[in-house]
């Protein structure tokens, strides 16, 4: 049979073909990239003790020793900025997985179940999305105690129901289309119909989805720790070191104590939410299923 | 012929895209159509059908859309040269059409009254109660049982059958010259259908209409049509009277589409003859003849060369060049 | 009772189907407040190596038929049976066991293929699952139903939206056809396809069951397609079956209006005989199956209704031959 030339892309690379168009994305995971590399090994990148005192050099503004000055009680910023880094970003990652693990089951079983489960996994997310959820947490908080696994467990525990709301959304969507039809007749179990038929159409909408749950976490961790309820010092989190600004003199008149967190912490913030632009529309399976 | 000239459309080539991604929709398009004359312009989907007549009328989206060139004189008026404002006066004026969806034509937060009252003001400057009146009228024309109440209804509470009328009503409100009728039965039951042809054609000859049918479907268009246009693949392959396209037909295209077509009125046999392949991809058409592939009498100058249009007889053209061929085996094709 | 039935017990046995969609308000606590009479009390068999022909307008319940005999659907009442194993009650472990004999192709190709997953896959993987293929044959079994189904083997690497309407529609074929299913339904398979592939569809179907020894129930909207596939048709209305008959005799002499109004509506592909045809006009539409007439279903559009149609509900009689007709005028073959 004569045939023109054939190139078989699958879905995802033709999503990555698509993400690499998408300047700002690009450039976001760049710095992204940088800026995970840096608190990942940052004893490569520093040459002093996160939780190192020294009471000779406290309140330093940045020098050649110090880049970034000292704290008030002479810890390097820059090493604590870098070491802090590592704490928020794995409880971003972290809390960010939970709450799109617990989602997505609640999702699923909402969506595909539907009747009486999608009654009451519904009702549930509804109490959950009533609270405010800083109150909530901080309720929580104060209960738990302050710790960095608590953190990763409230902060993943209450943030799940925007993700619950999108799968199920998606899954009754997918659950009229005709291929997935197709797979009941073919006799598969709900199981595979479940994974393989459905769950990756809604991984387009859910990627974007974990980097913003990514990014709040991160934030909702910086709150936390900025209240004294997150991960409790000495232990450096971006957080905990913005903490240092609620004292006013701090806050004027030493601002190197609290401007590289916070400045880190806008980046990765940024950088994850413009990432998160790029793969949805590198995903938006109009454009990468549809016609011609 | 004493039948004024109402549209004639000359050279007309629309495409989308630019650069290698360019698509070229419609190729060289070219027909005349008469005041009170009923011409089909039948293709499979792709063929450029549709294309045409929104190219006409102005409403495909640039960009992607560009129409490269050609000429619509409609009254004097060049359609594709005028300015967007004189365009508008015509289009639902003089120039009216129907769409194959109508429950996306029409404003689902508007009645369907207000629809149609609006266009009678917009167009003919008329208001209150002569305008209510005069779309009561037209429900109760288009065959809208108890048109004095359900012209206060939306277009939800219409069913498929009664939309389609509503929008014909609303296409006919200003009195129109020249309908576009894109698929408008397409999506219609066949019992639904019957209605609605029957409608149009009794419309069209009672308001003197000259009407542009597109459709897939020979059976529709041997009911309505007294010329018809085939598409495939951007451009006319072939051009006759209802009659002639039917008797007689002069390309390959026509002739395996004719073929595998089962009839209601003959027995069926064992097999239809069907054309083989798969309709044209329009980003990759072949150099020649864009029916090449499929057709069981193409030789090398078909598949580099595009085919003239060439006149078979009095007013019935066909784009071949395998024209004699086909007179000598009397239009019986070898399909596999 | 049905004469034939001693002969050899039909594959496919559906008696007094009914499946009603519950309409429900609230939303915390849902209250039942009335039914969709999709399907209202069918029966029909299915001899092995048959194709029944289900027709009727959109809103006639037949999709729901063939959805709800291969238990997509839990109907509400009847009994359906396929080789004599009872499929309306079966729980949903056996009916998983049970599903590679009864298989589906559906009308929209665009919509019935998994746009993530490659052909190949496709094709394989129900089989794979069920343990009817071992992984090691995967290749050359799919190689094989992509050259039974007339395509390239070497596609099974591609994914769905490399191919046209017409080819997807053949991957959809191969998929079912990877079971070795006895009795296939298929619902409207060719309705989206352009017409020049719809013939080759239909002959490919055609071929394959006389391959393979398929029975089909085959569901359409298109008259004059049907008949070309079907030993026997069954025409349906508002959830019910009107008539029933082979196709020859359904095709000319049917007895129910609204069989006669149906086929008198399809279009013939021929001006001059359209233009002296005799058509059967049917006011108005369908009426809501949530609030069917009471009496004949048909008795708000029957051009011959009287006053006992709108009282009593006529039983579908057999006239002889299997020609089965619900109408309370229908008269028995006195010239046959």
């Amino acid at each position: 049979m004569a045939m023109t030339e054939v190139t078989i892309d699958s879905p995802a690379k033709v999503a990555w073909r698509r993400f690499r168009q998408h300047r700002i994305a690009m450039v976001a995971l760049a710095v992204l990239g940088v800026i995970v590399i840096l608190c990942a090994f940052a004893p490569f990148f520093s040459g002093y003790d996160p939780l190192g005192l020294n009471m000779a050099a406290i309140r330093q503004p940045p020098s050649a020793d110090h880049w970034l000055g000292t704290d008030t009680l002479g810890r390097d910023i820059w090493t604590r900025t870098l070491y802090g880094g590592r704490v928020s970003l794995v409880i971003g990652l972290a809390a960010a997985f939970l709450s799109t693990i617990i989602g997505i089951v609640l999702g699923v079983i909402s969506g595909y179940f539907g009747k009486w489960a999608d009654m009451v996994v519904m009702r549930i997310t509804d109490v959950v999305m009533a609270f405010p959820p800083i109150i909530i947490m901080l309720t929580v908080a104060a209960f738990t105690g302050p710790g960095l696994v608590n953190v990763i467990f409230i902060i993943g525990g209450l943030r799940w129901p925007p993700t619950a709301r999108l799968v199920r959304g998606q899954i009754l969507q997918l659950r009229d289309q005709d291929f997935v039809t197709a797979a009941r007749t073919l006799g598969l179990t709900n199981a595979i119909i479940i994974t393989r038929h459905m769950l990756p159409h809604v991984v387009a909408p859910l990627v974007a989805n974990i980097t913003f749950a990514v990014s709040l976490a991160i934030l909702t961790e910086a709150g936390l720790s900025f209240l004294g309820l997150g991960v409790p010092l000495p232990t450096p989190t971006w957080g905990n070191m913005m903490e240092a600004a609620r004292d006013l003199r701090i806050m004027r008149e030493e601002p190197w104590m609290w401007i590289p967190p916070a400045i880190f912490t806008l980046t990765t913030v940024l950088c994850i939410n413009f990432v998160g632009d790029g793969l949805r529309d590198a995903f938006d399976p109009q454009q990468l299923i549809g016609e011609k | 012929m004493a039948a004024q000239l109402l549209l004639s459309v000359d050279g007309l080539t629309t495409s989308f895209g630019r650069g290698p991604d360019k698509v070229r929709a419609v190729a060289d398009m070219s027909f005349d159509l008469a005041e009170g004359e009923v011409l089909a312009i039948v293709g499979e989907s792709g063929s450029g059908k549709s294309v045409t007549m929104r190219s006409i009328m102005g409403i495909i989206p640039m960009p992607p859309g560009v129409i490269e060139s050609g000429t619509a004189f409609f009254d004097g008026a060049d359609l594709l040269a005028i300015d967007e404002e004189n365009l508008r006066r015509l289009r639902g004026k003089d120039i009216a059409m129907v769409f194959q969806d109508a429950m996306t034509s029409l404003n689902p937060v508007l009645t369907v009254g207000r629809q149609i009252t609006e266009v009678l003001e917009e167009h003919l400057g008329m208001t209150g109660k002569a305008a209510r009146d005069r779309a009561i009228s037209l429900l109760d024309e288009v065959g809208i049982p108890d048109a004095a109440h359900r012209i206060d209804e939306y277009p939800h509470q219409f069913s498929g059958g009664m939309r389609q009328r509503a929008m014909i009503a609303l296409a006919i409100a200003c009195g129109p010259r020249l309908l576009i009728a894109d698929e408008p039965t397409t999506a219609l039951d066949v019992t639904i259908q019957a209605q609605i042809i029957d409608l149009v054609v009794g419309l069209q000859t009672s308001h003197d209409m000259g009407i542009v049918w597109i459709s897939h479907d020979l059976g529709v268009v041997a009911r309505i049509a007294q010329k018809v246009i085939v598409m495939y693949a951007g451009r006319v392959v072939e051009r006759a009277t209802v009659e002639d396209l039917f008797d007689a037909p002069a390309h390959p295209y026509t002739i395996g589409l004719l073929a595998s077509l089962p009839r209601l009125d003959q027995e069926p046999g064992e097999h239809l003859d069907s054309i083989p392949g798969q309709p044209p991809n329009a980003s990759s058409l072949p150099p020649g003849c864009a029916f090449a592939p499929r057709c069981p009498l193409a030789t090398e100058t078909c598949r580099v060369e595009v085919p003239p249009v060439i006149t078979v007889g009095d007013g019935h053209h066909a784009a071949c060049h395998r024209l004699d061929e086909v007179r000598r085996r009397e239009g019986r094709l070898p399909w596999t | 009772m049905d004469v034939t039935a001693a002969a050899a017990p039909p594959l496919v046995e559906v008696r007094d189907l009914k499946m009603h969609f519950p309409i429900t308000r609230g939303i915390v606590i849902q209250r039942r407040i009335g039914a969709v009479k999709a399907v209202d009390g069918v029966s029909f068999h299915l001899r092995r190596g048959e194709t029944l022909g289900l027709v009727g307008e959109s809103g006639s319940g037949k999709t729901t038929i063939g959805r709800t005999i291969l238990r997509l659907n839990q109907p509400t009442a009847g009994e359906i049976r396929i080789d004599g194993r009872d499929i309306a009650t079966a729980g949903q472990g056996d009916i998983r066991r049970l599903r590679p004999r009864m298989q589906m192709i559906f009308q929209d190709p665009y919509a019935s293929l998994n746009p993530r997953l490659t052909v190949g896959t496709i094709i394989a993987e129900a089989a794979v699952h069920h343990g009817i293929l071992k992984k090691r044959d995967r290749q050359a079994r799919v190689g094989e139903l992509l050259e039974t189904v007339g395509l390239d083997p070497a596609f099974a690497q591609r994914y769905p939206h490399e191919f046209s309407g017409g080819q997807r529609q053949r991957i959809g074929i191969a998929r079912a056809l990877a079971l070795s299913p006895d009795f296939i339904v298929c619902d409207e398979p060719i309705a989206a396809l352009d017409v020049s592939i719809q013939a080759q569809v239909i002959n490919l179907l055609k071929d394959l069951q006389g391959r393979l020894g398929l029975t089909y129930l085959f569901i359409a909207h298109d008259l004059s397609v049907v008949r070309h596939i079907s030993d026997r048709i069954a025409v349906m209305y508002l959830g019910k079956i009107v008539e029933m008959a082979d196709s020859r005799t359904l095709y000319h002499a049917p007895k129910h209006p609204y069989s006669q109004a149906l086929l008198s509506a399809v279009p013939i592909p021929d001006p001059k005989v359209e233009k002296q045809r005799h058509r059967i006009m049917l006011t108005g539409d369908l009426p809501s199956p949530a609030n069917p007439p009471k009496g004949c279903n048909f008795c708000t559009r029957c051009p011959i209704a009287e006053e006992i149609c709108r009282r009593e509900e006529p039983p579908l009689i057999d006239h002889g031959d299997g020609h089965q007709v619900a109408c309370h005028f229908a008269k028995p073959d006195a010239s046959a």
